[in-house]
């Protein structure tokens, strides 16, 4: 059934007229289908974050920088320089050093969360770096939630509150992860440790507060079913090698349904798959945003649903 | 007081596709596909959903490049020939129908007359001008309407800060021009959020802008109510976040309602399916096949191929977009009870969507609209339908945070506009962008012929900036057509600029350049200017 009503424009009704002649194209001599300029013969660097594990450089020289160099330096020790790119983590200072690409564009790693700089340069091993081209710095965004809780009245949140507003808003991964801060809270961080333990096989060595918080977002991530090689790049190297470790002693791939089984056994979280989504390996993938990102169209699936016990005062099960 | 809101909030935007220089151009039929298949269709069932005292509220946001489009006569009058064409061919339809194929006369004759109601809404309703309509329902309290960036220019890969402006206050320009006021809300391209953007907002006088869901989640400090309130960045611009829930029982292709059997097939249509002579004259000049809205077939069930669809039954899929409506309302209710219950107040679920998601690949998508609205007013009390500037009116405390970086495209951050296909769109660009700037702030007082030069020049920048074209050339849809468009106003640009640089402007063909990109006339190229310039 049309959902319009009938019209009354019948009369306007009349066979298409006949086409007009194209009008004389007088920007001819701005072809498109010639290349745009190689270089805009200026000194230009721009980083830009493209995610939070990835960044995009590229540059160009007002002029070529080894012509300068050959005039500057003794002919031979000119030869030995290469360019370079450097990167400088502005929150900690650490700086890579990666070969420069000849097309004058490339992709670096980076962690979520930090403020970086690129630097373009000449460098010969065992020789300074010599920056010839300094990016504005650049933000990669975030992969996870905050730790950081509002003290305004009205608006703090426990984690154990905060974990359930994850979960109803389809964030499952990072509901798991803040639901396991509950717990470490309530257990002077013995939760982690222990689930870890046992899902592990093995003791674990002594963690800091920042490998214990990564720990959590590993769990979160082997829960919902991503792969450890994609985990390995994520995390730092004590969790990663540990991982690595868990892998070999286990002989095989990390298992999903061991880790929900030791969760159901230790905290009592409890995961009932949603009623259109089977706990499928690749929609456990997909919801896993802090680790692989979100599905392709940005719509995390959410495969199960949580049931968490308030972990305010919890007790580990045997 | 309501146990929730619900705000529904659409996003209308199609690239500025505008070619004079061809009697008929296959992407200009973006644009009339969609007046025909989805804001006539809007237009019509938010007017009747007023008029029958239904009280529908939603924002929408019409963007700039749809709102010239929309307005452009040359546009309006290649549009009414497409209708008028198209209401022959399904006139044509109804007749062979009837005679030699009953089993899909009534979708025939659906078209036949669902087709003669738009070209009466198009010519004597609205006068050929749909911007006029949606101006009028905002006026009726129907819509709340707000902008978006310019061009849609994705915000966190512009380059400079005046180019980032340049988005937002030409925008905000070109609202007020179109709809008479100036607009409360910002639909952030691809709902694209970096830090500080929140300042330029508040510069042009906005008050909210819609982020994807992890812009708040992922904020600092953690929000205390997800985003099931808006969120206040610490200059006292809003933020309201996608829910997930609603998007992905409309959005998903797997669990989303549109891919109910009943729903109509998008990709049978009758541009492939007829003899080539037939079509012929609805046709371009060229003759080459496309798809021309007319299709017969349902999607009759997830793994059923193309050749083996059965007839599309109009009443049978409306009945599946009431339910479907149903559905959605009831959800809506049991959501809103259950955050209550959490929340001690009343949560706002802000479900944002493609408008073109309602009409042209969810064909019963306007219906669906329809029932949700009537559902929401007549069938219940406790979810209701807000506009978001309308919550902020209530005064409910919202809490102070830094939103993250964000977008609502593939995996939630920039990788579809930046990526191994696209990036090499950006050094030109980019410079463009600081080129733009040194001109504006180096002519000060420049002669009509420059002044023009420098207008022209920011629109060819603008039109470059549009995102369209880097999500065209990472997704390999129309990778061709895209670059060109690129390439072009590029071009275009540096010509102008170097022109403009040596005092040597070709007026003649300056004068090309603005009869084909001639959005927004009342540009200013002094948007550009660095502040304290």
């Amino acid at each position: 059934m049309p959902y319009f009503s009938p019209g009354s424009s019948e009369l306007t009704i009349a066979p298409p007229p006949p086409p007009t002649e194209a009008v004389v194209d007088n920007l001819a001599e701005l072809s498109v289908d010639e290349p745009l300029p190689e270089a805009y013969a200026a000194n230009r660097i721009r980083l830009l974050a493209q995610s939070p594990r990835k960044l995009y450089l590229y540059w160009e020289f007002e002029r070529d920088p080894f012509e300068t160099l050959q005039r500057a330096f003794p002919r031979g020790r000119a030869d030995s320089y290469a360019l370079a790119v450097k990167l400088v983590d502005l929150q900690t200072g650490a700086e890579t050093l990666h070969f420069a690409s000849p097309t004058r564009s490339q992709w670096i790693p980076a962690q979520p969360g930090h403020s970086y700089r690129a630097d373009v340069g000449l460098y010969a091993r065992g020789g300074a770096f010599i920056r010839l081209l300094s990016s504005p710095a650049s933000d990669t965004p975030r992969a996870s939630v905050s730790r950081l809780t509002d003290s305004t009245p009205g608006f703090d949140v426990s984690a154990d509150e905060f974990a359930r507003v994850l979960d109803d808003a389809g964030y499952v991964s990072d509901a798991l992860e803040v639901s396991l801060e509950a717990a470490d809270l309530a257990t002077e961080n013995a939760a982690t440790r222990a689930v870890a333990q046992r899902f592990g096989g093995a003791d674990l060595p002594a963690m800091s507060e920042e490998d214990l918080a990564q720990m959590r977002g590993l769990l979160a991530a082997i829960a919902l079913g991503v792969r450890a090689e994609d985990l390995q790049a994520a995390f730092s190297e004590a969790i990663s090698r540990w991982l690595e470790e868990v892998t070999l002693a286990r002989r095989r791939e990390i298992d999903a349904a061991h880790l929900l089984e030791v969760l159901r056994a230790l905290l009592g979280i409890e995961f009932e798959a949603t009623a259109h989504d089977a706990l499928n390996e690749a929609a456990m993938r997909r919801a896993a945003r802090v680790i692989v990102g979100a599905s392709e169209v940005n719509l995390p699936l959410k495969p199960f649903h949580l049931w968490m016990p308030s972990m305010t005062g919890i007790k580990l099960r045997k | 007081m309501s146990t929730g809101y619900f705000s529904l909030i659409l996003h209308a935007h199609l690239p500025f596709v505008r070619h004079p220089e061809h009697p008929e151009f296959l992407e200009e039929d973006w644009l009339y596909e969609a007046i025909t298949e989805v804001y006539l269709p809007l237009i019509f069932v938010f007017q009747n959903l007023h008029e029958s005292g239904a009280s529908p509220r939603l924002a929408m946001n019409v963007s700039p490049p749809l709102c010239e489009m929309l307005s452009d006569s040359l546009l309006q009058e290649r549009y009414t020939r497409h209708l008028e064409n198209l209401l022959a061919l399904a006139r044509k339809e109804a007749k062979r129908a009837r005679r030699e194929a009953r089993e899909f006369k009534a979708v025939a004759e659906m078209y036949d007359q669902s087709l003669s109601a738009s070209l009466a809404l198009w010519n004597d309703r609205y006068d050929r001008n749909l911007v006029r309509a949606f101006r009028e329902l905002q006026d009726e309290g129907v819509l709340e309407i707000i902008t978006c960036g310019a061009t849609h220019g994705f915000l966190p890969l512009i380059s400079t800060l005046e180019a980032k402006r340049a988005q937002i206050s030409v925008a905000v320009e070109n609202y007020r021009k179109h709809f008479g006021r100036s607009p409360r809300g910002i639909w952030l391209p691809e709902c694209a959020y970096e830090p500080g953007v929140e300042h330029l907002l508040k510069d042009s006088g906005i008050e909210y802008f819609i982020s994807d869901t992890h812009a708040i989640l992922y904020g600092e400090p953690r929000p205390r109510y997800g985003v099931y309130a808006p969120v206040r960045c610490p200059n006292g611009v809003a933020v309201f976040a996608r829910d997930l829930e609603t998007s992905q029982q409309v959005w998903s292709s797997v669990i989303g309602y549109p891919g109910h059997a009943n729903y109509r097939e998008f990709y049978r249509d009758l541009g492939w399916d007829a003899p080539l002579d037939y079509l012929l004259p609805h046709l371009h000049a060229g003759g080459d096949r496309r798809h021309l809205g007319l299709k017969y077939h349902r999607i009759s069930g997830r793994d059923v191929p193309q050749d083996q669809k059965l007839p599309y039954d109009p009443q049978a899929a409306r009945e599946r977009a009431a339910t479907d409506a149903s559905h959605f309302v009831s959800e809506r209710i049991k959501q809103a009870r259950h955050l209550r219950d959490s929340f001690n107040r009343p949560p706002l679920v802000v479900s944002p969507y493609d408008a073109e998601l309602f009409g042209h690949w969810w064909y019963e998508g306007p219906q669906f609209i329809d029932f949700v609205f009537r559902k929401l007013h007549w069938d219940q009390r406790e979810v209701e339908p807000i506009a978001p500037g309308d919550f902020l009116d209530k005064e409910i405390p919202v809490q102070t945070q830094r939103p993250s970086q964000s977008s609502w495209g593939e995996e939630g951050y920039f990788k579809v506009w930046l990526n191994e296909r696209n990036s090499w769109m950006y050094p030109h660009q980019q410079a463009a962008e600081e080129r733009m700037t040194a001109l504006a702030n180096r002519v000060h007082h420049p002669g009509p012929l420059t002044e023009r030069a420098l207008n022209q020049a920011a629109r060819e920048l603008l039109l470059a900036q549009s995102s369209d074209w880097a999500f065209q050339i990472y997704q390999g849809t129309t990778v061709e057509y895209a670059t060109r468009r690129f390439r072009s106003h590029i071009r275009r640009f540096n010509a102008l600029a170097s022109e403009i640089e040596n005092g040597q402007i070709d007026e003649e063909r300056l004068s090309e350049i603005e009869s084909r990109d001639n959005i927004f006339g009342e540009l200013d190229y002094r948007h550009y200017r660095s502040s304290g310039q």
